[in-house]
């Protein structure tokens, strides 16, 4: 795998649902240890944008992760080559423990499932379901209801979900809704923490602070285009994003 | 060409019937959301009155019966069954299809099938199971006419102008009229018909009493020439859903043209099987077939199309409790099923035998539905392809006795595997449908296809293994120790193997696509395979089964496998808790020709009340108790351990979370 190729490479992107164009001709690259923003005002193709990549919405383009072309793969296959994504809605098993919805990702049933459950000893996966709990701050509550959950709380279950079976680059769609601002900042160093590891992360989010400080790159869509792309610093002085999404030029900074 | 032509209209009365069936369908589907499997037995209801006015000067209410003391005539009869209908239709509504209209759609699904059953078993036990004769409808005092060697009765042609003047208004009043319009609004979004001014649910009611009005005029038409009959009349819903699912659930013009050309099509074929040329092992059943094939095409068609009420989000079942296997209490449970085998005798120890096996395929609805979350109607025709199997390689072949089951089963998973196939397009009450359809099919066309499995000479030989003669009769014994803990063993191995499933990485699986597909598929999981292995270990286990049955009744036996068995199976396991495998025992015991079953016939004479209480105690639990009985008793154990962990007063808000939380410390469904 030559360097040019590690990380998701998303080229040309366009989804369309009926006659509206979601997402037109989108081009957005992660590389490993990467944080990188997408943002834009709401409905402008952002999770079509993930979707799309995710295999979950027809789309045009083509996906190349660490050099492998993903394009036209099923969902589960793709999570499986490690494009992994959680929900804007957080859609966890809401009947099953916060432990039972890490560990459907972490042992989806392949071809010897049925024989291994029937005559195998189980492993214990105790463990590593404990490790990703431990990463989004819910270590310790493996034995709760996911139905019970916050709304913050089931992105960050969703979050663990996607890192249990291994995954090069998440893809992470809203995940600090429903966080406050003290917690949002704990969940930024979160993800530089799962960046130390190797794994590169794609984040939607509304907290412009909070894309600022956490991301190395910033996309920002608007009506399904990509009208920039470039650095935080850069991002907070260039006009057209001012004029479409920020309103205002962010003083100071969160960082 | 003529002879096809006469054939076709030989086919108009049944055609008519479907029309107005699918028609009736329609209706209560856009005005309630609920596909109303009973409507055949509804519209049933009013032909019995009808025809016992004229016959017997009686008239039969539900309950009760008024007796006239010369036959009223014509027009009274007519007045009076209608009006029956209606009754029919409110009770039917108020009772059982308000209570569950917001609840998930497998409760809806047994709902209308227990209504179905219910007044299945009503009509059995009020008018008997032998096909009435119904004096014409209309008088057939006019000569038919003749055209191009056709003979056309008037009559005929009067049938199908009255259906088809009748679902004209039935479209009218849909489109036309403001009622009708917030009927079809309130079924999507009640607070539409409250704006416009209307009570949802007294539209609902006069949506589901035209429905019944007009398949009841059917059936008065029809019945004259096939002669009223409780089992096929209700059946006559199966293709009238075929029809419907063409119609897109939607349309009734497309209903009423295409139920009547299905008729006609039905008769052709009806004439061509008769043919040197047709296969003469392929001639029973296929009309049966043709449905099957129409829902096939019509979901290929347009699958993805069709309307998606309820589809997703409602998918909500009751919850899962992990199993775990404890091996003590296993040990005790399974001493004390053998201690009880030995010490009964006769009817009682094969009701309890029964009880057993029915545990199996209890299980089987468990996996596909409770786990997998899928409506499958044909889980009982897995059993008997498995049975049917077992009674060619039974003699013919000799596979060893343990073996032969295995393969038996398996070739249950081959066609397990092939009714999964529109279970990856589609889901919720329209594959309870496609499941239905196709467990009527294979009923007609394998089983009671007497080329393919004749009367005589279906026998099961007795299963030996080691030398040991594990048969269920020797001599006189008609019930034998050795066969009840040969089953017993292998329904224990059967929990076995569901609770590793059930606690393993597929049994997850399967709750994961239960619960929301495309969360499912976002975790990694394969949700296409997923569903086939699920309808796979389904059919395996309906399989093994189906060959217990088998061997218990020392041969192949049709009636052991007919969708009616099939539906109050579901049934039972619904009651009992479709989640959990003592839920599947709670079903074994409830289960025709199960221990609960022993007993009623025991004390009540007539056949039928059991199936009637089956009916009456589901309609109650989809709409009481939507987790069934072992679900109830498992939330009231962990309600009262909630209450004595900690007694503390004026704790009342917390006990809901308490209880919740309790359940899943708990997590032990202990053998
Ligand atoms: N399944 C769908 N069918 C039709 N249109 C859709 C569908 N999903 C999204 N859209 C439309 O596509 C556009 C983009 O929606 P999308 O959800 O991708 O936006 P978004 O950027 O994620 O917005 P938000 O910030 O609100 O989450 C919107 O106009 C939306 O209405
Ligand atoms: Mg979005």
């Amino acid at each position: 795998m030559s360097e040019s190729q590690a990380g998701l490479h998303a080229h040309g992107i366009t989804v369309r649902y009926g006659g509206v164009t979601a997402v037109e001709h989108v081009s957005i690259s992660v590389l490993p240890g990467q944080i990188v923003g997408l943002i834009g005002p709401n409905g402008a193709g952002k999770t079509s944008f993930v979707d799309a990549i995710t295999g979950f919405a027809q789309a045009e383009g083509s996906v190349v992760l660490d050099g492998r072309d993903l394009t036209g793969l099923k969902p589960h296959q793709r999570r499986s080559a490690g494009l992994a994504r959680t929900w804007q809605a957080g859609e966890l098993f809401s009947t099953m423990t916060i432990e039972e919805n890490v560990l459907t990702s972490a042992a989806p049933p392949g071809a010897a499932t049925l024989f291994r459950d029937i005559f195998l000893r189980r492993p214990d996966r105790r463990a590593t379901v404990d490790g990703h709990l431990d990463v989004v701050g819910l270590s310790g509550r493996a034995e709760v209801s996911a139905g019970s959950l916050t709304l913050g709380q089931q992105k960050l279950v969703g979050v663990a979900r996607a890192l249990a079976g291994g995954a090069s680059i998440l893809l992470l769609d809203e995940p600090a809704a429903g966080l406050d601002s003290n917690e949002s900042l704990e969940f930024a160093d979160r993800m530089r923490r799962i960046t130390d590891h190797g794994a590169g992360i794609l984040i939607i989010d509304h907290d412009v602070d909070l894309m600022i400080k956490a991301c190395d790159l910033i996309y920002v869509l608007e009506f399904g285009k990509l009208i920039f792309q470039g650095t935080p610093s850069e991002m907070r002085s260039d006009q057209r994003v001012i004029a479409a999404y920020l309103g205002s030029p962010i003083e100071g900074g969160a960082a | 060409m003529s002879t096809y032509l006469q054939f076709a209209v030989f086919g108009l009365s049944l055609g008519v019937l479907y029309a107005a069936l699918a028609n009736g369908l329609i209706m209560v589907y856009r005005a309630t959301g609920i596909i109303n499997f009973a409507m055949g037995a509804m519209a049933m209801w009013g032909g019995y009155v009808y025809a016992f006015l004229r016959k017997e000067s009686v008239l039969y209410l539900p309950v009760g019966q008024v007796y006239f003391p010369d036959d009223p005539g014509f027009w009274l009869s007519l007045i009076l069954a209608l009006a029956s209908s209606v009754l029919v239709s409110a009770l039917v509504y108020f009772l059982a299809f308000r209570p569950v209209r917001q609840a998930p759609v497998l409760a809806q699904v047994v709902v209308s099938i227990a209504v179905m059953l219910t007044l299945q078993a009503l009509a059995l036990i009020r008018f008997g199971g032998d096909t009435v004769r119904v004096d014409r409808f209309l008088a057939a005092d006019a000569d038919a006419w003749k055209i191009g060697g056709v003979t056309i009765e008037p009559q005929t042609v009067w049938f199908t102008v009255i259906v088809v003047v009748l679902s004209a208004l039935l479209w009218a009043y849909l489109r036309f009229t403001r009622q009708g319009m917030a009927t079809r609004a309130a079924a999507s979004n009640e607070r539409a018909a409250i704006l416009m001014g209307y009570s949802p649910s007294r539209l609902a009611a006069i949506a589901m009493i035209l429905a019944g009005l007009i398949a009841t005029v059917a059936v008065l038409l029809t019945a004259p020439t096939t002669g009223l009959n409780p089992v096929s009349y209700t059946l006559y819903v199966v293709p009238a859903l075929a029809v419907m699912l063409v119609a897109k659930m939607s349309s009734i013009g497309v209903a009423t043209g295409f139920g009547i050309a299905l008729g006609a099509f039905q008769s052709i074929l009806a004439y061509l099987v008769t043919q040197s040329w047709w296969p003469e092992w392929a001639a029973s059943g296929v009309d049966q077939v043709v449905p099957l094939m129409i829902v096939m095409i019509a979901l290929l068609a347009f699958g993805n199309k069709l309307p998606a009420r309820g589809s997703l989000q409602t998918m909500r079942l009751p919850d899962v409790d992990i199993p775990r296997i404890r091996p003590v209490s296993a040990t005790v449970v399974f001493v004390v099923a053998a201690a009880l085998l030995a010490l009964s005798q006769d009817e009682w120890r094969f009701g309890l035998t029964t009880s057993l096996i029915m545990t199996v395929l209890a299980l089987s609805y468990v996996i596909v539905t409770g786990y997998l979350g899928q409506i499958s109607l044909v889980q009982v025709a897995f059993a008997g392809t498995s049975g049917f199997v077992l009674s060619k390689f039974g003699q013919d072949v000799g596979i060893p006795f343990p073996i032969v089951v295995v393969v038996c089963a398996l070739t249950a998973v081959v066609v397990g595997l092939v009714v999964a196939l529109p279970a990856l397009r589609i889901r919720g009450a329209q594959l309870a449908i496609v499941t239905l359809t196709a467990a009527l099919a294979i009923e007609r066309f394998v089983f009671n296809n007497y080329s393919l499995t004749p009367a005589e000479g279906n026998n099961i030989g007795a299963p030996q293994l080691f030398g040991l003669d594990f048969g269920i009769r020797q001599g006189p014994d008609v019930s034998r120790l050795a066969f009840s803990w040969m089953v017993l063993v292998v329904v224990a191995v059967m929990v076995l193997v569901f609770v590793r499933v059930a606690s393993g990485d597929l049994g997850r699986a399967f709750l994961a696509v239960r619960a929301n597909e495309r969360a499912a598929a976002s975790a990694g999981i394969d949700v296409r395979m997923t569903k086939m292995t699920g309808f796979a270990l389904s059919a395996f286990f309906a399989g093994v089964a189906g060959c217990l049955i088998g061997y218990s009744h020392g041969q192949l036996s049709a009636s052991s496998f007919t969708v009616f068995v099939g539906l109050q199976i579901l049934a039972v396991a619904y009651l009992g808790g479709i989640t959990s495998w003592g839920g599947a025992v709670v079903a074994g015991m409830l289960a025709p020709l199960g221990l609960v079953h022993t007993v009623i016939d025991h004390f009540w004479t007539t056949g039928n009340t059991y199936a009637l209480v089956a009916g009456l105690l589901l309609i109650l639990t989809a709409i009481l108790n939507p987790s069934g009985i072992a679900g109830a008793t498992k939330h009231q154990i962990a309600f009262v351990r909630a209450h004595r962990g900690r007694r503390q007063p004026g704790a009342v808000a917390e006990t809901a979370a308490e209880i919740d939380a309790n359940a899943n410390r708990e997590r032990t469904t202990s053998v």
